[in-house]
């Protein structure tokens, strides 16, 4: 076997970058299936993909050429093979630790499976690349590692763009997977033995089958874990959907989170009594998330001109609408329009006014729902209101009692809403509508008016509707909305404690976060006790830092401590900024994975860009690179605020081409010749301060300060960086 | 009530965060829970209890319950309320009332028994099983510090149902015979004053404890959860015999007895196991007792399932008909025509719901007013 050059290292470590951009978002996608969305999760992907690369890099390479040539070989076979074993790995725990039917694995469950299946591939992106290095130096003297960091990057740039726009809704993972091993096989074949080179194209045959093997695999788990029969499955930009059918029902899921069942003639019985006891004459409707069922079906037989419909995942109605139509017949397409965008994108951009906006979403079991909870959600709504519209926003609500953590939940909701619809009305019972009016003097004085009116309009007659949504139908049912000890006892509750907590918003999603406090809460989860004393986390990762610093400062010297201490503080900033900025996306388009690599992929170009230049010449000094984070950061902060949309995709490379400089900057200063030495203290630092950064930004910053407030810490941790800089350093 | 302090907000967090740290470095093991910093333990709501008996060694067994827990000295059951205090056992929940509502007693759901009527709802902490389609686990499965109570002595229970226009107090909401001194108590005081107790339960209970309780009520719904002892035991962590050798007790007292079935999709929702329990409760008990099959909604750990198709509970209602009960229901489908009452034998309808605020009742004299048959229940 002759030796291997240095332009297929170089193409090995441009293909790694490629696979572990693509793994690392595949990762993100399927664990959030397996996590309810929940991006909670996200956090704790991006740590445990850090502690796998550190963990990896860690096992010194040895020097000799060909263990060392082979470290990086099945490095790069095997991370194909294993980005389909842990994406898939979330499918077979399933059947190997079966739920009961309905219920899901408790959130700490939850974090430790996404911490597992996370770790064997970041344990390779770390394992192959001291390595190459190694090989990489031998060839070219070159000492830094600038070239195979280069070309990963380079990789992880084109893995992220193909992913983005090529990749994401055409192939599945085994279909990617396959691909890439076939070019792992490929290049490595070609080189050894070409003789064998038939067996790269297996994985390709693997890659043409893929959708039906996905399938079958999928089905196979889902009618091992549900109640109902997979008929459908799909991945949008949004989430990943699920149809089961099961009797005479259909029920879709998105990220494993059952969203609505049709037909839904019952439940959609009281609802649709209450829109029409206060509708009156108002004919111009929006509605979200209700589904293709009852209410849309019987509201479209109801003397209204026009209804807009929106479903929280914009591309559910067209894999749920054929199934609806089994069971309603066609809708009244002259009345029903479904524009198939995000509904916050379509009131930011819109002028249309509404007579009644009604929100049915499920609960915020991630920050893509939570958006339709927020103070801004129900601002938009109010906007579109016409001058007598009502506004009516379902959400969870309690049977009987509420723990302090329900209570929270509702009370954080209760005080968005209350804010931006000041005259309103509220029902009671395990679903709580919240009913708003742009003014006053447009609701009914009292239930017993309501339902009065109501009454007299003798609605109950008209054989429009269904059946079962007519049939006995009295007035009096409406009471079961209002019952009045239970209105009562939220008033005692809820009232008080929203006029202290925090509104939902946006930029600061309490009622998400609570709601996971309350989730956990109700699985008894080890994480419950976690989050409610959360102080435990920083404080452990404080003394750990403390510990790592300690060390080097004894092994090293104070200018080792001080070289790690920047670049642990570089590591904290740029993860924590990179998941505020997914959220931000997030926020503003609703999507969660469909750009991640995208974004990743920027920031990779941004990295590698700056290491590259800065290798080349120092064109900045350390302090002046810190007040330039942190006037990027400003500059986030700025776009956070006022949603100057275009400065999003500018920033990203602009913010990490100043992270990059760094490496080679603390590298090269302080003079020396320990070339490892630093290397390990910075390289170490800069990963402990990515896994502190993503843990404490998900479990803490982001709870307590919201998403202006963990960019607001990074600028005050950079100018801290400054402040040392300038004066220690 | 009182309310524990919030523990996300800034100024919550900066307290809590010194204060941890400071227990942090003492080497504490970590922070007692809020509810454990904030609320009082009164003396009042500890009583001695009722049926149980001295082991060794300063245990005792409780014997309220088939879980039949031998209790080490401070320690509590299963059910969270009951504590071994110095060699006797005590509830720590007497008169600790943690939720209370006025109900329409069809929300119970209880159709022949004073329909129409309000039902003063109470409720405490703790429960004897671990369903995990629990409406009211926030209540069922705390212990009674963590939550926020009042306290409404026996002799104010009724006072309290009087004021607020309602015939009936039903211990509801949790499993209401871990409390059973207070239900005797209070049940005692509340007949004085013309109101009738009744409980809302899971009917896990030794047949004694129930012959005493029911005899001191007026009704009983007892929720028969499934007819198999593996959904009892992984399901609930019950015994499904347990509760069958109390409802034959329970009936056998002569109180009027209701049964309610939530029919859980795939769980519970069997044709041969609703026919076996249909054919069960009309052999040991009567042909009479109303079976509600109520529809299943996501609750607690069982967020992720849908309702239960109503073709499911209809099919379990013609099963129902044709085992011989006369008084099959369906529930939590307001509007459906077999959540009202037809005569058994002339068939003709004789109390219409929708919903469990409208009810309209033909019912004169405890009979048909079409063919005259005397219809079972309690009506005035």
């Amino acid at each position: 076997m002759r030796d291997i050059a240095k332009g297929e290292l170089l193409l090995m470590a441009l293909l790694m970058g490629f696979s572990s951009s693509i793994a690392q978002i595949l990762l993100i996608r399927e664990i959030l299936t397996l996590c309810r969305g929940n991006e909670l999760i996200i956090g704790m992907i991006f740590s445990s993909w850090f502690l796998g690369i550190y963990w990896g890099a860690r096992y010194r390479p040895s020097p000799v050429k060909r263990t060392l040539e082979r470290r990086v070989l099945v490095s790069v076979i095997l991370m194909p093979v294993l980005t389909a074993v842990s994406v898939y790995s979330s499918g077979l725990v399933q059947v190997l630790f079966p739920r009961a039917a309905g219920s899901f694995y408790s959130i700490s469950t939850e974090v430790v499976l996404a911490l597992l299946f996370t770790l064997p591939v970041s344990f390779f992106v770390g394992f192959f690349f001291p390595a190459l290095v190694s090989l990489i130096s031998g060839e070219t003297g070159d000492k830094s590692g600038g070239l195979v960091f280069y070309a990963e990057s380079l990789g992880s740039f084109a893995g992220g763009i193909a992913f983005s726009f090529v990749l994401v809704d055409r192939a599945n993972p085994l279909a990617i997977s396959s691909l890439l091993l076939s070019f792992a096989l490929g290049i490595i074949l070609v080189r050894g033995n070409r003789r064998l080179l038939f067996l790269a194209a297996v994985p390709l045959v693997l890659a043409i089958f893929s959708d039906g093997i996905e399938k079958k695999m999928f089905a196979y788990v889902w009618d091992r874990t549900h109640t109902g029969r997979l008929i459908q499955h799909q991945r949008t930009k949004y989430e990943t959907v699920a149809v089961e059918s099961s009797g005479e029902t259909v029920t879709a899921y998105g990220d494993g989170v059952l969203i609505y069942t049709i037909p839904d003639r019952y439940e959609a019985r009281g609802i649709f009594h209450l829109v029409q006891s206060l509708r009156q004459e108002r004919r111009r409707m929006l509605i979200l998330g209700s589904g293709p069922g009852s209410l849309l079906h019987n509201l479209l037989r109801a003397d209204i001109d026009a209804i807009s419909y929106f479903d929280t995942d914009p591309e559910l109605w067209p894999i749920l609408h054929p199934y609806a139509r089994r069971f309603y017949g066609a809708h009244d397409n002259k009345k029903l329009s479904v524009p198939g965008q995000d509904l916050r994108h379509f009131l930011k951009n819109s002028r249309d006014e509404f007579d009644m906006i009604i929100t049915v979403p499920p609960q915020p079991d991630n920050i893509m729902l939570n958006r339709f909870y927020t103070r801004e959600f129900y601002a938009q709504c109010r906007g579109h209101l016409t001058s007598r519209g009502i506004f009516i926003a379902g959400l969870r609500g309690f049977s009987n009692y509420m723990s302090n953590d329900l209570r929270d939940y509702i009370a954080s909701i209760y005080a968005a809403f209350s804010r931006e619809f000041p005259v309103h009305l509220k029902t009671s019972g395990d679903t709580i509508y919240l009913i708003g009016a742009k003014q006053r003097g447009i609701l009914p004085e009292s239930i017993e008016a309501l339902i009065a009116a109501y009454g007299s309009s003798a609605p109950a007659r008209d054989n429009r509707f269904e059946r079962e949504v007519m049939q006995n139908f009295s007035p009096d049912e409406l009471k079961m909305f209002f019952e009045r000890t239970q209105l009562d006892y939220f008033d005692s509750v809820i009232a008080p404690r929203a006029r202290t907590i925090d509104a939902n918003r946006d930029l600061k999603p309490g009622a998400y976060w609570k709601n996971i406090v309350f989730t956990a809460f109700k699985e008894q989860s080890a994480l419950h006790f976690v989050l409610r004393n959360f102080v435990f986390i920083p404080l452990i990762l404080l003394v750990l830092t403390g510990a790592a610093l300690w060390d080097i400062r004894r092994k090293h010297g104070s200018v080792a401590l001080l070289k790690g201490l920047f670049m642990y503080l570089t590591g904290f900033i740029s993860i924590s900024t990179m998941i505020v900025l997914i959220l931000i996306y997030q926020n503003s388009q609703g999507i969660v994975y469909y750009r991640i690599s995208l974004i990743s992929a920027l920031y990779m170009l941004g990295l590698a860009l700056g290491g590259f230049t800065f290798n080349q010449k120092r064109i900045l000094k350390l302090p002046v690179i810190f007040i330039a984070i942190a006037a990027a950061l400003g500059s986030m902060l700025i776009f956070v605020v006022h949603e100057a949309g275009f400065l999003y995709w500018t920033l990203i490379p602009v913010f990490s081409f100043l992270c990059g400089a760094l490496f080679p900057l603390l590298f090269a200063s302080g003079g020396g010749t320990e070339y490892y030495t630093a290397a390990s203290v910075l390289d170490s630092m800069d990963h402990f301060g990515g896994i502190a950064g993503s843990l404490l930004t998900v479990v803490l910053v982001l709870p307590l300060l919201g998403l202006q407030g963990a960019i607001a810490l990074n600028i005050i941790l950079s100018l801290s960086a400054w402040l040392i800089a300038v004066f220690r350093f | 009530m009182k309310h524990a302090p919030d523990y996300l907000c800034r100024r919550e967090f900066l307290k809590r965060g010194g204060r941890s740290f400071c227990l942090f470095a003492l080497g504490s093991a970590g922070l007692p829970a809020p509810n454990a910093l904030s609320q009082s333990r009164p003396e009042y709501y500890v009583k001695p209890a009722r049926m149980w008996e001295k082991l060794n060694d300063h245990r005792v067994q409780c014997l309220l319950c088939p879980n039949g827990c031998q209790i080490d000295e401070g320690e509590r059951g299963l059910c969270r309320v009951r504590k071994n205090i110095r060699g006797s056992l005590h509830t720590l929940i007497y008169s600790r009332i943690a939720s209370a509502h006025v109900d329409p007693i069809e929300k119970k759901p209880m159709f022949h028994f004073l329909p129409g009527s309000r039902a003063f709802s109470v409720a405490t902490a703790g429960c004897n099983l671990t369903c995990t389609f629990c409406q009211n686990w926030e209540l069922s499965q705390a212990s009674p510090e963590e939550l926020e109570a009042q306290e409404i002595a026996p002799d104010d229970l009724p006072r309290r149902a009087q004021s607020s226009g309602s015939r009936v107090i039903a211990y509801t909401y949790n499993e209401p015979t871990v409390q059973f001194e207070y239900i005797i108590d209070s049940s005692a005081v509340a007949r004085k004053y013309g109101i009738r107790p009744i409980i809302i339960s899971s009917g896990y209970i030794r047949p004694e404890a129930g012959r005493i309780l029911a005899r001191n009520l007026d009704a009983v719904k007892i929720d028969l959860k499934a007819f198999t002892e593996k959904f009892y035991s992984s399901i609930c962590g019950g015994s499904l015999k347990a509760v069958r050798d109390n409802l034959v007790s329970i009936y056998g007292t002569g109180k009027w007895l209701e049964i309610v079935v939530l029919v859980i999709p795939t769980l519970n929702d069997s044709a041969s196991e609703i026919r076996a329990m249909c054919a069960w409760v009309k052999k040991n008990l009567s042909a009479d007792v109303p079976m509600h099959f109520t529809r299943f909604r996501a609750m607690y750990k069982l967020q992720n399932l849908p309702p239960t198709p109503v073709s499911t509970l209809e099919r379990c209602r013609a099963i129902a008909r044709e085992e011989g009960i006369r008084y099959p229901y369906i529930g939590n489908v307001p509007g459906h025509q077999w959540e009202s009452t037809y005569c058994h034998r002339c068939e003709k309808l004789l109390i219409q719901r929708s919903g469990y605020f409208h009810v309209v009742n033909q019912i004169r004299n405890g009979s048909c007013p079409f063919c005259g048959t005397r219809i079972p229940g309690v009506w005035a």
